[in-house]
């Protein structure tokens, strides 16, 4: 085990940490602020799941929705994963959700490299004592 | 050529040490490189405004992470093969980054709090990444080519 000085492989991966640390400080918006939407709302459900899988430039950004008829609280339970050759991922994002009032909110942003049909994702909303449950959009 | 080694040395068990003992005070930065194999490197920080940043290079490379606190930043990068890496922060804004080149790399990241941030590439064939988050406005991208 010896301590390393400067050498081309480590600059490499300083770059591609670079990259890392880019990507996330892109990521890093603010993301649960509700909006009112009401024509994506259900006619009956007065909670209601959504995956929303849009396509970037080579990624896909999968977002958990929670949409509102009513000020609603709970909490959700979002599981993402992708296989591909060059490896495999598992996303698992977990909290508490208010809506102060009707509308839609943003629980989690995940944004994966390569076409949805890689993707499966699965959303579970727990409220008021239900729990409901939905699966990925496909593009 | 003895004192070299012996500076190196010291320089290694200073660097661990500091590694071994959580940091307790705020903004603290750790930085540290390794080569070779089955390396192993645990880091604890504590507060806001810490910076661990681990570079390893070879194969069977481990390190383990702990971060509490907010505003917490942990970056890793790994080459070589079947290296590992397990990141856990705990409080808000905090961010991962990681890289891994090679075949066969592993990444686990645990956040819990609001508005965590999470980049992993992992560059290669074989690679895994599992990634937990548990709280609100939490973001992941991962990349693997």
């Amino acid at each position: 085990m010896t301590i390393l000085s400067a050498r081309p492989r480590i600059s490499v991966i300083v770059a591609v940490l670079g990259l890392a640390g880019a990507t996330a400080a892109a990521c890093g918006l603010p993301l649960a602020q509700a909006e009112a939407d009401p024509a994506r709302l259900s006619a009956t459900a007065p909670l209601r799941c959504e995956i929303a899988l849009s396509a970037a430039t080579g990624t896909t950004v999968i977002e958990g929705h929670v949409h509102a008829r009513s000020p609603a609280s709970g909490r959700y339970e979002l599981t993402i994963t992708t296989r591909s050759r060059a490896g495999s991922s598992t996303i698992r994002q977990a909290g508490e959700f208010t809506l102060p009032e009707a509308g839609a909110a943003v629980m989690g942003e995940t944004r994966l490299s390569g076409p949805a049909a890689r993707i499966e994702a699965e959303m579970t909303v727990h409220s008021r004592g239900r729990s409901i449950t939905c699966a990925q959009t496909q593009l | 050529m003895t004192l070299q080694t012996t500076f190196r040395a010291t320089a290694l068990v200073a660097l661990l040490s500091a590694l071994a003992m959580p940091a307790l005070a705020n903004g603290n930065r750790i930085s540290l490189e390794q080569s070779g194999r089955f390396n192993n490197v645990g880091g604890a920080q504590t507060g806001f405004g810490q910076r661990l940043t681990i570079v390893q290079e070879g194969r069977g490379n481990v390190t383990i992470n702990t971060q509490d606190g907010r505003r917490n930043h942990a970056v890793v990068g790994q080459s070589g093969r079947h290296n590992n890496i397990d990141t856990q922060q705990w409080g808000r804004r905090g961010q991962v980054g990681v890289a891994q080149i090679g075949t066969n790399h592993s990444a686990v990241i645990d956040q819990g709090g609001q508005r965590n941030v999470v980049a992993v590439v992992q560059v290669g064939n074989g690679a895994r990444a599992n990634v937990t988050q548990s709280g609100s406005n939490n973001v992941v991208a991962i990349i693997q080519d």
